[in-house]
């Protein structure tokens, strides 16, 4: 899936959480605002057996206030 | 005599009801009377009715419809409030009371000291449901009202809604699924009356943010709501959730806003009003808004 989704232009770290993946970009926040680049995102993510698929954007990560939750 | 209906809840999910603004202009306006005036004569035939208020589209329209009928003096909408209650959605409630002339009731509701509540299994809508309808049935009968009513609609008994069982052990009736009213014919119907609720999403409770299996919790509602607040105040007016998965915030937006903000800079503006609520990551579901997308994760419905 990595190696599909790079061929699209979209350089990224992938999670897989149950039937969820995640895209971590690597570098540039990949402009899936485009509805083409999003749906073929989509139907890789899909036809890989993942319900869920959404786009990480990243932050700055010095900011202390974040609240670390984990589902119990 | 109102017949009582044969069967209001739909255990699985068929389809997702997926109604639109659109669709509106599609529906002929005399069959749309007929139904109004169908659902005021049943509330005629019922004499005083208790109605389940949230303020969402489909309990305003069938309060406004309710004290139409049978006159303030023979209603009384009852707004159940809780942690998993949105305080937006309260304050709407509150205003269209106000300007619909409503009788307005508020109680607590104590959903969250139940553990079977808490521990959110998939079936959390009935005890929430369960703790609302008892108290609900109580004042009905304190008030010498005749019925409970919710605001369920036809669409609705396609979805999975395991709180449907809690309103069917009390007798709840649910006069606009019974009158095969469907979402959007609500939002036409409310259109018509001007109820402002006609064009606003639909916003069930907090709780549903939450996967199932992930403790319903204070803390993580109110980071949720805060979230969505911040999301809201950023523009956003369409279908919104800001799914809770631990430390990670998911947002669905409606598919026509979608493109909107993955533009990598205002995608930028949404993690930061995500984060300052609290969560230490976010993402952007690349499907948009599913109503209950977490079913499909859990398994309860494809």
């Amino acid at each position: 899936l990595t190696v599909h989704l790079t061929a699209l232009g979209v350089h990224a770290r992938l999670e897989a959480h149950d039937r969820q993946l995640v895209v971590v970009p690597l570098n540039a926040v990949p402009d899936l605002a485009d509805p083409v680049l999003r749906a073929a995102v989509v139907d890789l993510a899909r036809s890989a057996g993942f319900s869920h698929v959404s786009l990480e954007i990243p932050g700055d990560e010095d900011d202390a206030t974040l609240h670390r939750d984990q589902p119990s | 005599m109102i017949p009582a209906p044969t069967r209001l809840a739909g255990e699985r999910v068929a389809t997702v009801c997926t109604e639109t603004l659109g669709d509106l202009a599609k529906l002929p306006t005399a069959e749309l009377l007929a139904r109004e005036a169908g659902l005021m004569s049943w509330f005629r035939d019922a004499g005083s009715a208790l109605i389940g208020f949230s303020g969402g589209v489909d309990s305003a329209y069938l309060a406004c419809v309710a004290v139409d009928a049978l006159g303030a003096d023979r209603v009384l909408a009852v707004i159940g409030r809780s942690p998993s209650y949105p305080m937006e959605q309260w304050e709407r409630a509150r205003q269209i009371a106000e300007r619909f002339a409503i009788p307005v009731l508020e109680i607590e509701t104590h959903e969250m000291a139940d553990p079977e509540y808490a521990a959110n299994p998939t079936n959390r809508c009935y005890f929430c449901k369960n703790e609302l309808w008892s108290l609900l049935v109580q004042v009905a009968s304190a008030r010498k009202l005749a019925l409970v009513c919710d605001g369920t609609n036809a669409d609705d008994l396609t979805d999975y809604r395991p709180g449907a069982r809690a309103a069917m052990e009390r007798n709840v009736r649910s006069p606009l699924a019974e009158l095969r009213l469907t979402k959007s014919e609500i939002r036409a119907l409310s259109q018509r009356r001007d109820i402002p609720t006609w064009s606003v999403p639909s916003s069930p409770c907090l709780s549903s943010r939450l996967p199932y299996g992930t403790a319903v919790t204070m803390e993580r509602l109110a980071q949720v709501e805060r979230a969505e607040r911040a999301l809201r105040n950023l523009g956003i007016q369409g279908d919104l959730r800001v799914r809770h998965h631990g430390d990670l915030a998911r947002i669905e937006l409606g598919k026509d806003e979608l493109s909107h903000w993955l533009l990598p800079a205002r995608a930028g503006l949404l993690q930061h009003a995500v984060r300052s609520s609290g969560y230490a990551r976010v993402a952007i579901d690349l499907r948009g808004f599913r109503s209950g997308s977490l079913n499909v994760l859990e398994g309860v419905r494809d």
